[in-house]
């Protein structure tokens, strides 16, 4: 059995595509061909029988150091507890903090699955969205150990996406940021992209804003997570991310974050050696990724006594991986 | 009105009924006055102490009652704080407004803001204004609040060289205030009185130490809580509407409880204290005819124990002014003596209660 999906670098032949899920703004900075660059784009595709890809399933964006050249916000939540032990009055609060706490870290933002995908017997939804995630960072964990010390990102976040109502408005955003922004959030996302989250943060303010002041339905929204990006949740929950600290200026959601080192301990991130040979077709689907590149495989593969990873000589071709005995392969298992 | 109808004296023992009647009436939130006769006796023996001591250490609170002249009855009270928050902090709520400005958003919003602060700690306080209704349209409630700026000027040293005034807030008619039920009880969980009572008297500053220290944002609030900012309680119009006459700043500070605006000003800025000038006096003979053109004056006598205050419509010059025996008499001053006097822009029909 050959890997029903792989995930590669966006081309050119994408941007149509990708055009109607993303902001034409955040399109317009990608630089595509610098797979090296700060800022990428990786598509999912579906494997063809002749080993061609397909139109894209699906796609995630991946920044390191994020906020070195604009700045990023988030609200952090605290907590500060006000008491009067002689009157009997204890009161713990919840206390937002306006900051760029995040700057420097890694990021995955724009997980996005085509509309058109249906759930089949080549997979769900919410298998494609751990695909994603998981090439992703692999991708992540491979170049940041080619990295000298001071320039690895420490950590990755991705903001989820905050509680919507039913006309699709985040009551966060409504009880709390329009008081500041009364302009139209989609019209400024449309123009900048995710940009607009650093011009609006301009206009929050920068004091720290006891919770109970908000409107209700605003405190109510904090942390939580939209219905439609469950699936996304439980996938970074798989993958080793818990929910920190900050919540999204915008709708509220939580951000989801890991330190390289817990994902290291939380995932078997490996670099090992290949072993080309029989693959028992039931082993256990691996994201395979060579040590340059952005392409990410998954398929069946099995770590033998020695230590190498054991794959077919189909998925070695079309890897481009060769018997070379020092062939290596960074692998979450 | 060439002879004085009214005189504002130091309140002594035996005004404790007069001050158990304003108290009563006072609406939650005055509780310079509490309503409470022991606490009241209390207050009482406190400002006959602050007149009497010659060491004053700045915790004293004096007490004035407004006497009619005709009747004898005590027809209003004031008082000041010599220094606002003696021994502890004097919280209020300072009025800011900073500027957001997105460029790429082209959006500049400017926000208000409410910042607690201690800026008011050891000013001089003027406090418990109260006067009976049917004298609020006459001369008699200028008397009793601006005589007090005469009696700190004229007693600098036991006062700050800066004044403020709280005034009551907008609440509704259960006595629920708009400005608390948005911020204080977010954080005590209870109106306003029970929060009071819970105190016990002790300072408000006992209170505001559980109120976030962080700035409140307005636009965050509800928009009763909003419009109550700087908003008087009916019973604080006319003593506001002197203070506002006198100059004081009323826009830059607020209560912490109620939202009520809290007024503050260099003594020496204010109007009563600033056109104020030591005069000598004379008697004017017993046959002298009325002078309908004279000037309407305040006049205090230059006693801390024997304070006496009045206004009268008297006639003068750069360096003295005439009042008729029974004015002198009620000054507690012989001719020759020395007044402040301070000119009221007031016209003579104002003289007599409405």
């Amino acid at each position: 059995m050959s890997a029903l999906w792989q995930v590669r670098g966006v081309q050119a032949a994408d941007l149509s595509t990708l055009a109607g899920w993303l902001p034409a703004a955040d399109l317009e900075t990608l630089d595509m061909l610098e797979s090296s660059s700060d800022d990428q784009l990786l598509v999912a595709e579906r494997v063809q029988p002749d080993g061609e890809g397909s139109e894209p399933l699906g796609c995630i964006r991946l920044r390191r150091h994020i906020g070195r050249e604009v700045p990023r916000y988030w609200y952090h939540l605290g907590r500060v507890v006000h008491a009067a032990p002689d009157l009997g009055l204890y009161r713990l609060e919840r206390r937002l903090l306006l900051g760029n706490d995040h700057t420097g870290a890694a990021e995955l933002s724009d997980l996005v699955i085509s509309p058109s995908f249906v759930d089949g017997e080549d997979g769900t939804h919410a298998a494609l969205q751990h695909l994603l995630l998981s090439a992703a960072l692999l991708l992540l964990q491979r170049d940041d150990a080619q990295l000298i010390a001071s320039e690895r990102c420490a950590k990755v976040i991705v903001a989820l996406p905050g509680l919507r109502d039913p006309s699709g408005n985040a009551p966060f955003w409504e009880g709390f940021g329009r008081h500041f922004y009364s302009g139209s959030v989609e019209q400024a996302q449309a123009r900048f992209g995710s940009l607009w989250l650093t011009y609006v943060a301009a206009l929050l303010p920068r004091h720290p804003l006891v919770v109970s002041l908000l409107h209700a339905d605003a405190q109510a929204a904090i942390g939580l997570i939209d219905q439609q990006a469950h699936s996304q949740r439980d996938a970074l929950e798989a993958l080793g991310l818990r929910a920190g600290q900050h919540i999204s200026v915008h709708d509220g959601g939580p951000v989801y974050e890991a330190s390289f080192e817990q994902l290291r301990h939380s995932q078997a991130w490996r670099l090992l050696a290949v072993h080309i040979g029989e693959v028992d077709l039931s082993a256990k689907r691996c994201v395979i990724a060579q040590a340059h590149g952005q392409n990410v495989s998954q398929l069946p593969a099995s770590v033998n006594a020695e230590g190498a990873l054991c794959i077919s000589a189909a998925s070695a071709r079309r890897m481009g991986i060769g018997q070379s005995a020092d062939a290596v392969v960074w692998v979450g298992i | 009105m060439p002879t004085a109808r009214f005189l504002l004296r130091p309140c002594e023992q035996d005004d404790l009924p007069a001050l158990e009647r304003f108290a009563a009436a006072s609406p939650v939130g005055i509780t310079t006055l509490p309503n409470n006769r022991a606490a009241l006796a209390d207050r009482l023996q406190r400002s006959v102490h602050a007149f009497a001591t010659e060491d004053a250490s700045g915790e004293e609170i004096y007490l004035f009652a407004l006497e009619d002249l005709i009747s004898g009855a005590v027809i209003g009270i004031s008082g000041i704080a010599a220094r606002a928050g003696f021994s502890d902090r004097f919280y209020s709520f300072r009025n800011e407004f900073v500027v957001h400005r997105s460029k790429q958003l082209a959006v500049s919003t400017r926000i208000h803001t409410l910042h607690l602060c201690h800026d008011l700690t050891d000013v001089t306080l003027l406090i418990s204004f109260h006067i009976d209704a049917a004298f609020q349209h006459s001369v008699a409630p200028q008397l009793l609040s601006r005589a007090r700026l005469l009696f700190i000027a004229q007693h600098a040293q036991r006062f700050s060289d800066r004044v403020a005034a709280e005034s009551a807030g907008v609440d509704d008619a259960n006595g629920h205030c708009p400005f608390w039920d948005a911020v204080g009880r977010r954080f005590f969980g209870m109106d306003y009185p029970t929060v009071e009572r819970l105190t016990g008297g002790r300072s408000k500053s006992f209170i505001a130490d559980l109120m976030p220290p962080s700035p409140v944002y307005v636009p965050l609030l509800p928009e009763e809580a909003q419009w109550a900012i700087g908003q008087l309680h009916p019973v604080a119009e006319l003593p506001f509407s002197i203070l506002l006459d006198e100059g004081f700043d009323t826009d830059t500070y607020i209560d912490i409880f109620d939202g009520g605006p809290t007024v503050q000003e260099r003594l020496g800025m204010l109007k009563t204290v600033s056109r104020s000038r030591c005069l000598q006096v004379l008697r004017t003979r017993d046959d002298a005819a009325d002078d309908p053109a004279a000037p309407l004056r305040l006049l205090i006598n230059g006693s801390r124990q024997g304070f006496r205050a009045t206004v009268v419509q008297a006639a003068g010059d750069q360096s003295s002014l005439s009042l008729d025996a029974a004015t002198l008499a009620a000054l507690e001053l012989e001719p020759g003596a020395y007044v402040r006097a301070s000119p009221l822009d007031m016209g003579p029909a104002q003289g007599d209660p409405a």
